[in-house]
């Protein structure tokens, strides 16, 4: 069954004059146990596809159906229940809770959706050992680098066991090595786990380790395919615009 | 002026927040200005009191015998300080007065029409006030049972012969004047010297001060002055009951006030570390392109100075439109009068400064927080931590402060400070008590946790997680309050005990259903009309009368104290004089059979005399010492008072004569009783008064102070749930991409809601329930330090009722003020709140 499916999804900003077409009908499908990457320039609509994809945002026009259930239909709170039940999010800027350790910060969701703490703590545990950080899981994100924040962040998005991944810059944050670290955790959770997962980046050497790229310009999927596939023809067009 | 358009743009870019932050100004400064022209409104309803009960005059120049000359009025008049000076020759004139077959004795009062009214209050309800030498102003009631009528004649009798005067109008006087002058013809002054040939002599000059006079200083100058034989004091009519009831009133005003300035402080400096502090990381990326800390320092007290300005002059016009507001409204629901809200400068330079002062303060100091610090670890969105240094310096302030409430309370109970200063005591307690708070915060908020833990978990941590995570702020909201409640409840507290304290006087030494007299004492001299013996045969031929007690007043002095000698004939009936202090009923009556006296405990405290001292006591007729039997709560003559037997009056003193009967009547006989003593004194030209109507004219009064601190504590409350509700605005700012983190992970808005109302709740709980029990410790702590003025404490009363009764309204306040930030957090657009800095 497909995990994800977006039909001719458009979003605008503004009105009159003012109005930005942000996305222009969009429309693609992410099956299970897929890596998808989501690459392009600076407001080509990547990270707005992301949040409209997790139902953060909903689209001006279209639909966006979360295995089989057109996000539209839901009612606030069911969106957030689907969302803490069925999609994981990581974040460019982590996004942890300052005052609360990396443990913590994993059990939350868990606790928020009724699970008993102990068990809640206990799949933190194991979630924090996935991403080799367990013996950090009594320190505050302020104690951790950048990188270890991001990989409690992406421990806490896999924590509830998630149909799907959505991570929104994961390593622009940080430095190379930090950041082949997490390309790396992730690439494995697809492999080890059959997790799926939809990454926006604008770093081919991250964007490289997906099944699959979709680049987007202008609101719209200009390529959908294998990395290597889309990653040369990206260069050609970038060396033919040069 | 880079930085200045980067301000600029910021308060646009931050409405609300700018908001939030000027709204705390206008609360704090309005509060402060509303509070200070209460108070002023409140002392002037005192003031009213005191017009009520003794006339309007601050001070009064008197003398004995023949008087002084009218001289004097003039070179009184130059004296700094001194508004109005109205001589009159007023003290002792008795005289006998003539109406066509009719004659009684009258007290005359030689006046100066065009200014007397300032000091007596009476109306002239028919023709007019006397100008010539022979026309004389009437008592209404008096006249009605002379039978005159205006343009009538009248003759007087008195040292300089039998005059006679054409009656140009009556009076009905008011307050003091009624009683005091409820028999009186006025005559002008050279008429009344004539008639009492004192030639330009006058034996009274009262006085009105400039308002913001010293009234100490301005005695002190007039005694330097007059000459021997003449003295300037205050009416003793100020410190009687009014005054005397008053103490209390003031002591709650000064406390509210102190209270007031607390509360605006807290708030204004919490919003501004919310405002400056939740800027860290942009003045660190500020820093790390080239600002030095000076140039932050100074952007930010620019804004600071721009917001407080205008927040302050806001809340200068919102504290007259509430003062005015809460005046109107307390007029209508206790059905008291109030005077008009008098504007002076004082509130509002005191709000306006603490407004700014406070904005200033609360604004540098996190600027230079952040400052300090290196631009790399302020631009980090997590601020390192900084509780432990908010706590180890809290508590240093703590031990500091809270010992030194304690001492400056108990050196005011023990009279080593001043009477007043038990005020600053309270608040230094209160004060080190919030200082505390950070210490016990993280267990207590945890122990919070465990125990609701099984009701709303999750949300409750992450409240407890997201106080915790600024100790400093928490503490100055929960100081907010605590602050708030432990005073409310204290005054209130106070001012039921005070209440019933009057009350219980009441119920115990007065038990007259009627007073028949000639004329009232005027308090102030003990002079009256004697009654001629015959009226006291006349009235026990009375039907319906169950008891008739005769008194007489007189004025004396006890070391540097004017007291008032009440003489009464003490029988074997124990009951009804009395409120008693120490010594107990029969010891007091078998004492006063025996030649002892009963005082006040004013008089007691004030020259540490207590039962089986000697009260060295001068009268006109020579100094005796008598030995005290007890002493008594007593609120005639502002507990200055000495009672003794007429028996030993008449021996020791030379005292005798009846100045008013006091009678009780048959239960059966009341209303018929009242009947027949109006008719009997119309007949003799008597003053009937019913103590009941005296007592309600009295209630209705001390209702009306009382009600002025019932709105100031309504204000108090009303202004913590503001600051609550605008700090956890704030601090919903603050987490505003922490909210939306949350929501997008996990949270339904329900979830959000309960979180932020479990916030209030926990700052509810922190705060309130050690608030309910500080404030049962400052109604305790007033009713001590009543003890150093009146002699006795006003007991201290605990009402579980009103303790749960301010705990459970608080903690509405605490929940309505959360409801609006908890909808806003619940409504925050998650993908704008995820981009929020």
């Amino acid at each position: 069954m497909t995990i994800l499916e977006t039909r001719d999804v458009t979003k605008s900003y503004g009105t009159g004059e003012a109005q930005v077409a942000a996305l222009r009908g969009v429309s693609t499908r992410i099956e299970p146990g897929e890596f998808v990457a989501i690459m392009g320039p600076s407001g080509s609509g990547k990270s707005t596809l992301l949040t409209i994809l997790g139902g953060v945002e909903a689209p001006t026009t279209g639909q966006v159906l979360l295995e089989g259930t057109d996000l539209a239909t839901l009612t606030d709170d069911e969106r957030t229940r689907l969302r803490r039940r069925r999609l994981g999010f990581v974040f460019q800027s982590f996004n942890l809770l300052p005052n609360l350790t990396a443990e913590e910060n994993i059990a939350l969701p868990l606790q928020l959706d009724g699970m008993k703490n102990g068990d809640a703590f206990k799949r933190a545990a194991e979630t924090l050992e996935l991403v080799e950080m367990l013996p950090r899981k009594t320190h505050l994100p302020s104690a951790l680098s950048g990188g270890e924040q991001q990989r409690v962040a992406v421990a806490r998005a896999l924590a509830i066991r998630p149909a799907l991944l959505l991570a929104d810059e994961p390593t622009g944050s940080l430095d190379s090595r930090q950041s082949k670290r997490i390309s790396s955790l992730l690439e494995r959770l697809v492999r080890d786990n059959g997790q799926t997962i939809v990454m926006v980046t604008h770093d081919p050497a991250v964007a490289r380790v997906a099944q699959r790229i979709i680049a987007i310009r202008d609101g719209e999927i200009e390529q959908d395919g294998t990395p290597e596939d889309v990653l040369l023809a990206t260069e050609l067009i970038a060396s033919k615009d040069a | 002026m880079a930085l200045g358009t980067f301000s600029l743009r910021e308060v646009k870019s931050r409405p609300v927040r700018v908001f939030f932050t000027f709204l705390s100004i206008t609360i704090g400064v309005g509060f402060v200005v509303a509070v200070m022209l209460a108070i002023s409104t409140t002392r002037r309803a005192q003031r009213d009191i005191l017009k009520a009960i003794s006339g309007n005059a601050d001070l009064e120049i008197v003398a004995d015998g023949a008087g002084f000359p009218y001289d004097i009025v003039t070179q009184v008049r130059q004296t700094a300080g001194v508004k109005t000076a109205v001589p009159s020759l007023s003290i002792n004139r008795f005289a006998v007065i003539f109406a066509g077959e009719k004659k009684a004795q009258t007290q005359v009062l030689g006046i100066d029409p065009r200014i007397d009214q300032q000091v007596r209050d009476y109306e002239v309800v028919a023709g007019r006030l006397p100008t010539k030498l022979n026309e004389i102003l009437l008592d209404s009631s008096f006249a009605n049972s002379l039978e005159v009528q205006v343009d009538g004649t009248v003759k007087i009798l008195a040292r300089g012969g039998l005059r006679e005067y054409m009656v140009v109008g009556f009076v009905r006087p008011s307050g003091s004047t009624a009683i005091a002058l409820s028999s009186a013809a006025y005559l002008v002054l050279p008429a009344a010297q004539a008639a009492f040939d004192t030639r330009s002599n006058i034996d009274q000059i009262h006085l009105i001060v400039d308002e913001q006079a010293d009234v100490q200083a301005i005695q002190q100058s007039l005694r330097e002055l007059l000459p021997s034989g003449v003295t300037v004091r205050e009416p003793r009519t100020s410190i009687d009951m009014a005054q005397e009831t008053m103490y209390a009133t003031e002591n709650g005003l000064q406390l509210a006030m102190a209270f007031a300035l607390l509360q605006a402080v807290f708030i204004i400096y919490n919003t501004f570390q919310m405002a400056v502090g939740e800027r860290r990381k942009q003045l660190g990326i500020l820093r790390a392109i080239g600002a030095t800390r000076r140039q932050i320092a100074w952007m930010i007290l620019r804004e600071a100075l721009v917001v407080s300005v205008i927040g302050a002059i806001a809340g200068s016009l919102l504290g007259v439109w509430g003062a005015t507001f809460l005046n109107q409204v307390t007029e209508v629901v206790l059905q008291v009068s109030f005077p008009r809200i008098e504007l002076t400068f004082l509130p509002f330079v005191v709000g306006i400064s603490l407004g700014i002062g406070v904005s200033l303060l609360g604004a540098v100091l996190p600027a230079r927080r952040a400052s300090s610090v290196a631009p790399i670890e302020a631009i980090r969105s997590v601020e390192s931590d900084h509780n432990s240094e908010v706590i180890r310096r809290t508590l240093i302030a703590g031990l500091a402060v809270f010992p030194l409430g304690i001492a400056v309370f108990l050196s005011s109970l023990s009279g080593r400070f001043p009477v007043g200063t038990d005020a600053v005591g309270i608040v230094l307690i209160l004060l080190g008590c919030v200082l505390f708070i950070p210490l016990f915060l993280e267990a207590t908020s945890s122990l919070l946790v465990r125990l609701f833990s099984q009701w709303i978990g999750i949300e409750l941590k992450l409240a407890q997680k997201q106080l915790m995570r600024h100790v400093g702020r928490t503490t100055l909201t929960i100081g907010v309050l605590f602050i708030a409640i432990s005073t409310s409840a204290g005054l209130a507290g106070n001012i039921m005990d005070n209440v019933a304290n009057v009350r219980g006087w009441y119920s115990k030494a007065i038990r007259g259903d009627f007073f028949v007299r000639a004329s009232m004492p005027d308090l102030a001299t003990g002079a009256s009309t004697e009654m001629p013996p015959s009226v006291g045969v006349d009235l026990q031929s009375l039907e319906g009368i169950a008891s008739i007690d005769p008194m007489r007043f007189v004025s004396a002095q006890s070391g540097d104290d004017s007291v008032l000698l009440v003489v009464r004939d003490f029988g074997g009936d124990s009951d009804g004089y009395f409120d008693l202090v120490d010594g107990g009923d029969e010891r007091a009556i078998t004492g006063l059979q025996n030649g002892q006296a009963v005082i006040g405990t004013v008089l007691a405290q004030r020259n540490n005399l207590q039962p089986g001292d000697d009260l060295p006591l001068k009268t006109q007729e020579g100094t005796v010492n008598l030995k005290i039997a007890a002493t008594a709560n007593d609120y005639i003559g502002g507990g200055l008072t000495v009672y003794l037997d007429r028996s030993y009056a008449v021996k020791l003193l030379g005292v005798d004569g009846v100045d008013a009967y006091v009678i009780k009547a048959e239960r059966a006989e009341l209303a018929a009783l009242e009947e027949r003593l109006q008719n009997f004194c119309q007949e003799r030209g008597l003053i009937l008064q019913s103590y009941a109507e005296l007592v309600r004219i009295i209630d209705m009064k001390i209702n009306g102070v009382i009600a002025s601190l019932w709105v100031l504590l309504v204000m108090g409350s009303i202004i913590a749930a503001v600051g609550l509700f605008n700090t956890l605005t704030m601090n919903i700012l603050e987490q505003t991409r922490e909210i939306g983190m949350l929501r997008v992970v996990a949270m339904t808005r329900g979830q959000v809601r309960r979180m932020i109302v479990a916030q209030a709740a926990l700052l509810g709980l922190i705060g309130l329930i050690p608030g309910i029990l500080a404030g049962i410790f400052v109604g305790y702590a007033i009713s001590l330090s009543s003890f150093a003025v009146l002699g006795h404490e006003i007991e201290f009363h605990f009402r579980p009722w009103l303790v749960f009764g301010c705990l459970g309204s608080a903690g509405i306040v605490v929940m309505l003020a959360s409801i609006l930030p908890a909808e806003r957090a619940a409504r925050l657009k998650l993908a704008a709140a995820l981009r929020y800095e």
